[in-house]
């Protein structure tokens, strides 16, 4: 009961915190909406000068795909302005620590609330995909089903990914870029712009080894009917590293609580 | 006999006279690397093996009772924080042992965080973008305090500290004097038996200084909270603590009375007179110190003279126009302490 009242706490202040910046909000929805117009443009354009599917995809999933990677990526992959790293950085981690609530549900419960604040930029990039007739409703009920379930995992992949990179910043304190690094791989390897089925083999490869797809590729994947190695492995596949990404976020802060530095004072 | 006393003296019935906070032995260490210069220095330092280690707190021990208000002072980079991060539970120690309202901080951080406030005057527990109001809510959920309790106590802080008009204003846009009192509000809307203050009156006005002490002398008599005061501001200091606790270099210096420490080290008063015609003056048991033109100040032992005695005799000897006596600043005691790095001879 107290947990869930801290949980939940922290949640409401994830939550309200990026609105504290409504402007920004409302141009990163207007990006969005761009973005998803843009890559709907482009691809039939590119689409234009072939005759029948590219890779085994055809003009419209590859726009369908645009559509619900680069809404579900928004959604999904935030960035907290008061993630970890930022916290450490400013010395303000110590104040995290003399909190009554572990460090590591504090800042899942706040990143939550960030993906619950991001949320109506699911309605505007849906919203624009329907406007420029880039997305078909997934064929049958079933097939819905399978997107949720596979969404909801992409969430916890998505979620413990921003978790682990943050936990980092207590070791790359001093190293400039990794952020900017991060957001780079990141967006590439999880399929957010381009799907790995238009990757070279080795590039698929490499993809498929990292989390990222996990978190945006796989559920679009499943949406459109082609989920990698089969349904059941693909949302396997997703649990297996919802447990390995859980691990190696304890093992990382069990470290970092032996060297916590608290910058300045 | 004997035996029986030593017996009582264990005796659990003790257990209320035993202290909030007790620190034994307390070492803290830091290991830190060395930085690699040159390119991809930063890089380079990260996979680096060579250590310094840094001993910031060097065998600090001192019991802090329910109810005291004890000043924690010590020159920049004596341990104090340090001191104070492995109480809250942030740092463990490298060596002895410390224990709040018997438990160990760092061990039972969670468990230890629902008796503790903590105020950093540099930093904010606040959450920066949102209403302040919106950090009370917070900090009760987190806290568990239960919500008519919390309404009665916001509403009594609220009062308290005058915080009606800047409720609804994000933190970030609060005045420094409007943050620090809204961040010891929240430190005290869970009731924390052992409040910590690290310098809360940082570059406040004097006006917002006097109000953040007032508040700090009122939980402390009121409430019956036991609070330890960081500051640099000796009039923090002078205004509100009976006792002291100095540190310098991780080692205590002095625990004590603060009129102990002012007797023995500042046993002394001032007397400045302006005389009608500018002149040396000389009487038994003061010693002239300073003269300015016509202003002369005579310094002389309180606990030897009185102070009548030492007027009578000036006033015998010359045409006063004015007078006045200067207590001692704790300010010139501990000014010498810092500077010699250590306790001055005692001037005895």
């Amino acid at each position: 009961m107290t947990l869930v009242r801290q949980v939940l706490s922290q949640v409401r202040i994830g939550c309200l915190t990026p609105w504290a910046y409504r402007a920004s909000m409302l141009l990163s929805f207007l990006v969005l909406a761009l973005q998803v117009a843009l890559f709907s443009v482009v691809w039939r354009a590119i689409y234009a000068g072939h005759s029948g599917p590219v890779a085994g995809v055809d003009v419209d999933t590859a726009v369908g795909y645009a559509v619900l990677s680069l809404t579900v990526a928004t959604v999904l992959n935030t960035s907290p302005y008061s993630s970890i790293e930022s916290r450490v950085r400013d010395g303000l981690i110590g104040v995290d620590l003399t909190r009554p609530i572990g460090l590591l549900t504090q800042s899942l419960a706040v990143q939550a609330g960030y993906v619950v604040a991001t949320l109506p930029a699911a309605a505007v990039g849906l919203g624009t995909g329907l406007a420029v007739r880039g997305l078909a409703p997934p064929p049958d009920v079933s097939d819905t089903v399978r997107f949720a379930v596979s969404l909801l995992l992409a969430f916890g992949v998505s979620q413990l990914i921003t978790l682990l990179m943050s936990l980092t910043s207590f070791w790359t304190l001093e190293v400039g870029g990794v952020g900017m690094a991060f957001f780079v791989v990141r967006t590439f390897m999880s399929g957010a712009v381009v799907p790995l089925w238009f990757m070279p083999d080795w590039l698929q490869a490499i993809a498929v080894a990292l989390p990222f797809q996990a978190s945006t590729y796989t559920p679009i994947a499943v949406y459109f009917g082609r989920p990698p190695g089969g349904f059941v492995s693909a949302v396997g596949l997703q649990a297996l590293w919802i447990v390995i990404l859980t691990g190696l976020c304890l093992w990382l802060w069990s470290r970092a609580k032996h060297r916590v530095v608290v910058q300045g004072g | 006999m004997s035996l029986s006393v030593s017996a009582v003296d264990d005796l659990p019935s003790d257990a209320a006279q035993r202290p909030l906070v007790r620190a034994a032995g307390l070492v803290k260490e830091f290991r830190r690397v060395k930085r690699v210069s040159g390119r991809l220095g930063g890089l380079r330092t990260l996979f680096s093996r060579d250590y310094d280690v840094i001993r910031a707190v060097n065998d600090v021990s001192f019991d802090i009772h329910s109810g005291e208000l004890v000043g924690y002072l010590g020159p920049n980079g004596a341990g104090k924080s340090t001191t104070i991060k492995m109480l809250t539970g942030i740092l463990t120690p490298t060596a002895g042992a410390v224990s709040v309202a018997d438990r160990d901080p760092s061990r039972e951080r969670k468990a230890n965080a629902l008796n503790i406030g903590v105020v950093f005057g540099q930093r904010s527990q606040l959450w920066w973008d949102l209403p302040l109001r919106e950090s009370f809510r917070a900090v009760r959920d987190l806290y568990g305090v239960p919500t008519m309790e919390g309404d009665r106590r916001q509403h009594e802080l609220v009062k308290l500290l005058d915080m009606d008009e800047f409720l609804d204003a994000p933190v970030r846009q609060l005045s420094l004097g409007q943050r620090m009192r809204g961040d010891i509000a929240a430190a005290m809307l869970y009731q924390p038996r052992l409040l910590y203050l690290d310098e809360p009156t940082v570059g406040l006005d004097v006006v917002a200084k006097q109000r953040i002490r007032e508040f700090i002398a009122h939980v402390n008599a009121e409430r019956g909270t036991t609070v330890v005061l960081t500051t640099h501001d000796l009039e923090d200091v002078e205004q509100l603590c009976r006792r002291i606790v100095l540190i310098d270099h991780g080692r205590v210096l002095y625990d004590g009375a603060l009129t102990e420490l002012m007797a023995r080290y500042a046993p002394y008063r001032d007397l400045v007179v302006t005389l009608a015609s500018p002149a040396d003056v000389a009487v038994n048991g003061a010693e002239q110190i300073g003269r300015d033109g016509p202003v002369v100040t005579l310094r002389f032992r309180s606990d030897r003279v009185k102070a009548p005695e030492i007027i009578g005799a000036v006033t015998a000897a010359h045409e006063v126009v004015d007078l006045s006596v200067a207590e001692p600043r704790l300010e010139a005691v501990i000014g010498r302490i810092y500077t010699q790095r250590g306790l001055p001879e005692s001037p005895a």
